[in-house]
């Protein structure tokens, strides 16, 4: 170690062997990392300045029993006063935060590299009685490893301009309604970390997988592979047409029917590994029916789309209120057909929160047939909020598509639609409710004959059209004139997961 | 002035607790945790290898370092972390005082 680490006073006074370093040892044990509930009291009443009754940055005087504060300098006041320099004895006091060493004749912290390990050893230790299973260690590199680093010097730089990520898709006869779900998934952050960090791992090594999961592994990594020419889905599309009847056959599909569809099967996928014994393994091929009924788990799926809404059904005869939360992967927001003006997802999105005056209905509580609001809300937040417009109309055999221009935000505040209206005024709380718009879906043309492209952000920044195996870049504006089918945006602060 | 007191008397109290019962060390960790994950670390480390090259080697001390990284390392802390740290801390609190009751 070099010399500016250390000092004689301390290789002196802390020596191996010496009086000393047994004295340090004990307050390390005692009062810095004590491993006991009685210790950690003592810690807790000791710990203050003798002075000023702070308890920030506390020494221990290592030459009598004195507590001082570093911040106030009245530790530095006493080992002056107390102990002048010019002794036999170095001046030194402990840090009772970090346990490190202060030489009040340097006027610095010293380190010797036995102490710091000794350090290491009560700090593991307190850990362990703690019941702290991991904690940070600065890395200290073994010799090997050091050997192994001094012979490989090359460097990577990774640029963040780069292209990578960027891929089109080959329309396999009408599959646009596909490439774009996919393109959205794969622009997807939360979604991108997690399938290129997985450790989902096909058990089976046949190329006839019928995992989803897998097969959506494997799009991530051909994305983000060096090849830039188009990618051709094929094994994606037998996938969906294996498990998903209804969208087979080579007409033109729903791309959000696309959408839900992929992510139930995404979402059985994972709860087969589950069950299946091996956490991380495909099952065995075998059919799966679309499930009516959701239970959330803690696949990526639920992690990322699922969010939660309240629905308050209020007597107005008995003023009472029946709640009912039902999860969502999506949100369906009408078109309003009222009006041809162009139409905002904000507006949307009050309508949807709106009171909805319901007709006479039975109420529970009080036996009567009353009037009844009604009003849906926003319970909890997805990580990605996905909008879909219903754009297209089944009525009976009247069939049409409404192409009113929708306008909608890059960021979005999603505050005045929740349920709850409590701290609304914490900016940290209102933090966790900001979103930003990664991926626009878009279906050009009629209902009976119509294409579908999607725009997607790219590297934080750059957007670019995805229109099958053609990928351009194009200016934020261009986006946000679109029309506007599908919009997904992601969570702009995430939140840790409350343990 | 008395309230002064009385905040001064109720955060040496709430930090008698946290010590007491390790919670202090617990925090202490995840939050070293989360400081690393989102780069936090990494970045105060270069800023003080910046330092000691402009200061030197041989004269830079602690308190150097401290006094130029404490304000861009407060600066630097993420809201989702303190946010985080706020609701541990809340609830630390909540259940200790009903453990109390």
């Amino acid at each position: 170690m070099a010399t500016a680490y250390t000092c004689e006073h301390l290789s002196t006074q802390l020596g191996p062997g010496s009086p000393g370093r047994g004295q340090y040892e004990m307050l390390l044990k005692r009062l810095v990392y004590p491993r006991s509930p009685v210790e950690r009291v003592l810690k807790s009443q000791k710990q203050k300045c003798a002075q000023c009754d702070s308890t920030a940055r506390v020494h221990a005087c290592l030459l009598c029993v004195h507590f001082g504060c570093y911040g106030n300098g009245h530790i530095q006041g006493h080992v002056d006063a107390a102990h002048p320099a010019g002794g036999s004895q170095a001046r030194l006091s402990v840090d009772l935060s970090s346990g490190q060493v202060y030489c009040h004749d340097c006027s610095d912290y010293r380190y010797d590299l036995s102490l710091l390990q000794m350090l290491r050893q009560c700090r593991r230790r307190a850990f362990k009685s703690l019941g702290v299973p991991n904690f940070f260690e600065d890395w200290i590199p073994s010799e090997e490893f050091l050997a192994v680093l001094a012979k490989n010097r090359l460097n990577l730089r990774v640029s963040t301009n780069q292209l990578l990520g960027l891929r089109g898709l080959v329309n396999l006869g009408n599959t646009c309604f596909m490439s774009c779900i996919v393109q959205a998934l794969v622009h997807t952050p939360v979604l991108r970390d997690f399938f290129l960090l997985d450790p989902h791992s096909s058990l089976r090594e046949h190329p006839a997988l019928s995992c989803l999961v897998c097969e959506f592994a494997r799009l991530f990594r051909e994305f983000y592979s060096d090849c830039d020419n188009p990618f051709v889905p094929s094994s994606t599309l037998h996938l969906i047409w294996v498990h998903a009847h209804h969208l087979a056959g080579y007409e033109q599909q729903d791309a959000h029917e696309f959408l839900m569809a992929a992510l139930n099967l995404l979402h059985q996928h994972f709860q087969a590994d589950s069950g299946s014994g091996e956490p991380n393994g495909c099952t065995v091929g075998h059919q799966l029916q679309l499930q009516q009924q959701r239970s959330p788990c803690r696949c990526i799926v639920d992690q990322v789309f699922s969010g939660e809404f309240q629905s308050d059904l209020k007597c107005l005869g008995c003023d009472s209120v029946s709640r009912t939360i039902d999860p969502f992967w999506d949100i369906s927001l009408d078109m309003n057909t009222l009006t041809s003006e162009s139409q905002t997802l904000g507006c949307s999105l009050e309508r949807y929160i709106a009171p909805e005056h319901l007709g006479k209905i039975r109420c529970f509580r009080c036996q009567t047939v009353q009037d009844s609001i009604k009003q849906l809300t926003f319970r909890k937040l997805p990580v990605v909020a996905c909008f879909h417009f219903k754009r297209f109309q089944h009525a009976c055999l009247n069939h049409r598509k409404i192409s009113t221009h929708i306008s909608f935000p890059e960021l979005l505040d999603m505050t005045p639609f929740m349920s709850s209206k409590a701290n609304h005024d914490d900016s940290l709380e209102r933090l966790g409710k900001q979103y930003r718009l990664f991926c626009v879906v878009n279906h050009s043309g009629s209902l009976s004959a119509g294409h579908y492209t999607c725009y997607v952000r790219h590297n934080c920044n750059t957007w670019y059209k995805c229109d099958d195996h053609q990928i351009s870049d194009v200016p934020v504006s261009e986006v946000l004139t679109s029309e506007g089918y599908l919009l997904f945006y992601h969570k702009v602060v995430l939140d840790y997961h409350v343990t | 002035m008395e309230l002064d007191e009385k905040r001064a008397r109720v955060r040496a109290q709430v930090n008698q607790r946290l010590i007491q019962s390790g919670e202090r060390e617990r925090l202490k960790e995840l939050l070293r945790t989360r400081l690393n994950e989102c780069g936090w670390r990494e970045k105060l480390k270069q800023h003080c290898k910046e330092i000691v090259r402009q200061k030197g080697l041989e004269q830079i001390t602690v308190d150097d370092l401290v006094a130029e990284i404490t304000p861009k390392g407060r600066a630097l802390v993420p809201d989702e972390v303190k946010k985080e740290l706020l609701q541990r801390i809340k609830s630390f609190l909540a259940q200790t005082t009903a453990d109390e009751k």
